[in-house]
């Protein structure tokens, strides 16, 4: 059990990582909790899924602006600084929305504009930390450091919450802030720990546009690094653009609109959490490569799964292998893109990451949601399903994409 | 001719941007959507209030493409 643990967290070893892990997870958990809280708090208030959900978009709306410009900035200057400026917003706009509940003088637009700041400051500290994780471990050490990441982030959507709603029921929405600005100033404290991540500049300093499409250059002039992105661009299409197409499905497919679609979310989260802590224990390039491919597979399988069933456990059983699937893959693919970028370019490459796979999301989710409108949300899953599965076959055909499964003897990583 | 043994991060070197057309198609795929969710969301917010007012009023009239825009952003 012992050397299991060891192998799991390998990269805690070193001690920046280790830091850095910590603050990850304290702000993770602090940021699912406020989510929860100015919800509740905004439906209590204005009774209003409107508002929620417009909050909601303030807070995740930042990550379709904010990580080109940190990407760039991560590039640039110490990226410990970032982080410490983005925790630090944090623990400011979490402290003002306890002072001003417990003054009582908190309204519903206050609660938006807070998201919005929340929002900015996640969509730089998100980006950075992963460029940071790759600096401070060694590239064999690498995917353990993002699973491990990973994983939290994913554990982070069950605790934090966890550890709020007691408090909202219990004593109302200045406990659960309180326990927020706790929790980030924990953040900001462990990230101070770090050492300082100065990135070392080469050649002359440009534009930020300039900047951000030279590190699209620096992606697109490596077919490895090319093809992975593509790849997982395509998996954000295809298989990760699922949560406007559940709802429907609850309801039509399962028949349980009510707990269906609560059911089948926990279910990828479980399934998430499992899988990226899992995969933290794979060590080899060609493992890594093997474990790419199946969890690609078992990504799109998982949805097809889905579409096809009636049965709600059945459908919880798919959603969770859905969900562990998608995590893992995504995990290595970050992996994969991070060890093969140079220290320079690392800011960059995280940020096209959140930003173009973030945006697919987006852009599919609102996508789907009207196209379920005409066809149903069934066909679109299985048909999207297949697609992915096709796609992981045909990218093994060529040489570059063997080379992105670890299926040659060249090394991907740098 | 021997294998390529370098890694893929020493293989190519850095230069000055490019836009080739298959560059070009690249950013398009990298960055138009998340343009296009921005511009979707931002646009319904800007039309929103003609469209829920035609809808509450049917004497007023609104472009069928402004009410696609607020029917597609999953916020309004």
């Amino acid at each position: 059990m012992r050397g299991l643990f060891q192998r799991l967290g390998a990269a805690l070893v070193f001690i920046d990582f280790r830091n850095l892990w910590l603050a990850t997870a304290l702000a993770q958990a602090a940021s699912w909790g406020l989510i929860v809280t100015r919800g509740w708090l905004i439906y209590r208030e204005a009774e209003s899924s409107f508002l929620v959900g417009v909050a909601t978009f303030a807070a995740m709306g930042p990550m379709l602006i904010v990580p080109p410009i940190v990407g760039v900035l991560a590039d640039r200057m110490d990226r410990r600084l970032i982080l410490q400026a983005s925790y630090a917003t944090e623990v400011a706009q979490s402290s003002a929305l306890l002072l001003l509940a417990l003054t009582g003088v908190l309204e519903v637009w206050m609660v938006v504009v807070a998201s919005l700041v929340s929002g900015v400051a996640r969509a730089a500290s998100v980006p950075t930390a992963q460029a940071t994780a790759a600096s401070l471990v060694p590239p064999e050490r690498l995917l353990n450091a993002l699973s491990l990441t990973a994983s939290t982030q994913h554990g982070s959507r069950l605790f934090g919450p966890a550890l709020v709603t007691p408090l909202l029921a219990l004593s109302g929405a200045p406990a659960a802030f309180a326990v927020s600005v706790v929790l980030y100033a924990l953040a900001l404290h462990r990230v101070s720990q770090v050492t300082p991540q100065r990135v070392l500049q080469t050649g002359p300093r440009e534009s930020f546009v300039a900047n951000f499409v030279g590190g699209l250059q620096y992606v697109y002039m490596r077919p490895v690094l090319r093809m992975m992105l593509l790849i997982l661009v395509c998996h954000c299409a295809f298989t990760m653009a699922f949560e406007s197409l559940l709802p429907s499905f609850s309801a039509e497919r399962l028949s349980a609109p009510d707990e269906g679609f609560g059911s089948l979310m926990m279910g990828v989260g479980a399934g998430a959490f499992v899988a990226s802590l899992g995969v933290s224990g794979i060590q080899t390039e060609r493992r890594r490569g093997s474990t790419l491919i199946l969890t690609g597979v078992l990504s799109g399988l998982g949805q097809v799964i889905l579409a096809l069933t009636t049965a709600l456990p059945v459908a919880i059983a798919a959603a969770a292998m859905m969900g562990g699937a998608q995590a893992a893959f995504m995990t290595i693919g970050s992996a994969v893109t991070q060890s093969i970028a140079t220290d320079e370019y690392r800011g960059r490459v995280a940020s096209i990451n959140s930003f173009s796979l973030g945006g697919m999301m987006a852009t599919m989710n609102l996508l789907n949601g009207s196209i379920a409108e005409q066809v149903g949300a069934q066909p679109l899953l299985l048909i999207h399903g297949a697609i992915f599965v096709v796609i992981v076959g045909l990218t093994l055909l060529p040489a570059t994409g063997r080379r992105v499964y670890g299926r040659t003897a060249t090394p991907v990583a740098a | 001719m021997a294998p390529d043994t370098r890694s893929e991060a020493e293989a190519t070197p850095v230069e000055p941007v490019r836009y080739t057309r298959g560059f070009v198609a690249f950013l398009g795929v990298m960055v138009l959507p998340a343009v296009v969710a921005l511009g979707v969301v931002l646009g319904a917010a800007a039309v929103a209030d003609e469209v829920h007012a035609a809808e509450d009023d049917p004497a007023q009239d609104v472009a069928a493409w402004k009410e696609s825009l607020v029917g597609i952003c999953p916020i309004h």
